[in-house]
């Protein structure tokens, strides 16, 4: 029941775009940094060469990545939508990575 | 409902832009203004010291050995991987003898004697650099900067996508309108190595801090170190050779640096490295900047050329080509950033550029602040606090940093703790300047007090310097000293141009709203 009332409250559209709120402020700072350093550690494994030269490109778009992905949650439609901007993609890499990181 | 949601989403793109924005700009202009005193820093700190007032000498032309061999026969002194730093590094005359594990010892290279310096007396280049990244509040301050950093990146990637989005108004006269396009167009201009730079800030600041998990997984756990990962491949060892303990006559250093000049002539040789001297396996490393492939080599990938000491046969040659990928790759993102043996009218066309984006934020703060002054009436003076503290950041800086300078030459050298006190001047004289913009009513007044104030301070630091150098311009002239004459030309002319503008901005609101609606 009480995830039920979350959702809906959570997914109803806001009239205006002039206000961001702090939930979607949170989402997009914490969020767009699990997003976007997990899918840069994604890249150090698709990258095809060693850790030690391919990780240079992920370790430099680091922090670009982690801009883009908090300006793509904060501008979300609605605020479930911004949580799962930021909890979707950032389970798939972490599945991803454990993947590559175990075998 | 497709329109309906398109409106919703520019509406959100613009009020994050906002938002990031006003709470970002003040730190990412004092980023941005003492960035452009970094990019200076080669001259500034020639400028700065008076035992730096020497001439500039051909490094082929240098006799070393009378220099580096009293250094070497201090038995305290390791004899393998001395470094040697050439006169001409970063616009330095001096000669620098180094190693990992001793303080470094100057030379001037005209004299061939140990050079009395200033040493920590004198660190006006290094402060103004400082600045630019946080340093005088330590890892507190490299944090800032760097979550700064980051949302500079979010800003200009939001301002980018929000001037293709919306279509803005470009015709109207009123100020707000003439802010906002001043802040697209210059930003709109400068934005492509504005971001560069701010990634390798960014980098640099928070992004190795924050490397660990990404080195851990990255390397299935081997290490959490990213520089135990990438330095074998960025910054590789010298090869260690084994000595064998015979002593051998050495090729004089300016005839093996002479020897690698017509091996290859198109790299500025800026470091030696000398293995195992004055055994007969010693060898000479002589690297440097290959100023005809910008952005490929100078930070990770510095070409070189490695000699025999003993017979000056060519052992082995790095060209800026054969680094693997990643270090060019790496290269060519920390160029437009650190500039390292960049020649100078590099320097000053990205130095100029980026002035011009300090007015892009600038403007930016001021259509935030005159969107907030719109809703009161006209005869009201507006009074809010961000204006104040933007006032006293933006403007009151000038006058700040034209104390130091000026300070620089008029405090004694031999002043105990001479550098505290010059920092501490900076800063109480800042800190005067929030509270003079708190006071006065009219921010235009209070701007055009501080610039005219710091136009008077920067003419004066040149002046000072003639007088307590002991250089007068002929002389420096005659010497060809042209970095330190440049330095005071230039804080010459600045002085000037803030005199010009504290003269001819407005103050009184009637004429402020005209100026802003003229044409351009």
């Amino acid at each position: 029941m009480y995830i039920n009332n979350l959702y809906k409250n959570l997914s109803i559209k806001e009239k205006s775009g002039r206000k961001i709120g702090l939930f979607r402020t949170l989402c997009a700072i914490f969020g767009g940094l699990f997003v976007a350093y997990l899918g840069m550690t994604l890249a150090v494994f698709l990258i095809p060469t060693e850790a030690s030269k391919s990780i240079t490109i992920p370790l430099i778009l680091n922090t670009l990545a982690w801009a883009v992905a908090a300006l793509w949650i904060s501008v979300a439609p609605t605020k479930w939508s911004a949580l799962l901007r930021s909890v979707v993609p950032s389970f798939i890499f972490l599945i991803a990575i454990s993947i590559a990181f175990l075998f | 409902m497709e329109k309906e949601n398109n409106k919703l989403l520019n509406q959100r793109f613009q009020r994050v832009h906002v938002v990031a924005g006003i709470s970002f700009s003040l730190l990412m202009y004092i980023a941005v203004f003492f960035g452009i005193f970094a990019m200076l820093l080669p001259y500034i700190q020639v400028w700065e010291k008076p035992s730096r007032h020497i001439e500039y000498m051909d490094v082929t032309k240098i006799n070393y050995a009378e220099m580096i061999d009293p250094v070497i026969a201090d038995p305290n002194f390791p004899t393998n991987n001395i470094r040697i730093t050439l006169p001409g590094y970063q616009h330095d005359p001096v000669l620098k003898i180094s190693h990992m594990f001793v303080e470094p010892i100057l030379f001037d290279p005209n004299t061939k004697e140990k050079l009395n310096h200033e040493g920590d007396q004198s660190q006006l280049a290094d402060f103004l650099n400082g600045m630019h990244y946080g340093a005088p509040i330590k890892d507190v301050g490299y944090l800032i900067f760097g979550f700064v950093a980051v949302g500079g990146l979010f800003l200009v990637v939001g301002g980018v996508i929000l001037v293709i989005r919306i279509k803005y108004n470009n015709k109207a006269r009123k100020p707000v309108s003439r802010f906002s396009k001043l802040h697209r167009k210059i930003l709109t201009w400068v934005f492509p190595p504005f971001i560069i730079i701010t990634l390798t800030g960014a980098l640099m600041n928070i992004g190795y801090l924050g490397s660990g998990p990404m080195t851990y997984l990255a390397t299935k756990g081997q290490t959490y170190n990213i520089f135990d990962l990438t330095s074998p491949v960025l910054f590789p060892e010298i090869q260690s050779v084994k000595k064998e303990n015979i002593t051998a006559k050495m090729l004089p250093i300016g005839d093996l640096v002479q020897k690698a000049k017509e091996i290859n002539p198109e790299i500025n040789f800026q470091k030696i490295t000398l293995v195992n001297w004055k055994d007969t396996t010693a060898r000479v490393k002589i690297e440097g900047y290959n100023p005809y492939m910008p952005f490929l080599n100078g930070i990770s990938n510095k070409p070189s050329i490695t000699l025999g000491a003993v017979n000056g046969e060519l052992i082995m040659q790095h060209k800026v080509m054969d680094k693997h990928w990643s270090g060019l790759f790496l290269d060519s993102a920390y160029f437009l950033h650190l500039l390292f043996g960049v020649d100078t009218i590099t320097r000053l066309f990205l130095a100029s550029v980026m002035c011009v984006a300090t007015f892009g934020l600038g403007f930016g703060v001021l259509l935030w602040i005159e969107k907030k002054a719109k809703k009161f009436p006209k005869n009201i003076p507006f009074y809010h606090w961000m204006a104040k503290l933007s006032l006293s950041i933006m403007i009151g800086v000038l006058p700040a940093t034209g104390l130091i300078f000026a300070m620089q030459w008029i405090l004694p050298f031999d002043l105990k703790d001479r550098f505290v006190w010059q920092e501490g001047i900076f800063f109480v004289s800042w800190l005067a300047t929030l509270t003079w913009s708190f006071y006065r009513i009219n921010s235009y007044q209070a701007a055009k007090e501080f610039l005219k104030i710091a136009g008077v301070l920067f003419i004066l630091s040149p002046i000072l310097h003639y007088i307590n150098s002991d250089f007068s311009p002929t002389l420096l002239w005659e010497k060809a000293l042209i970095q330190i004459i440049s330095i005071d030309i230039g804080l010459l002319i600045f002085g000037i141009l803030l005199l010009i503008v504290g003269f001819i901005l407005p103050y009184k609101n009637a004429q402020v709203q005209k100026f802003w609606s003229k044409d351009l």
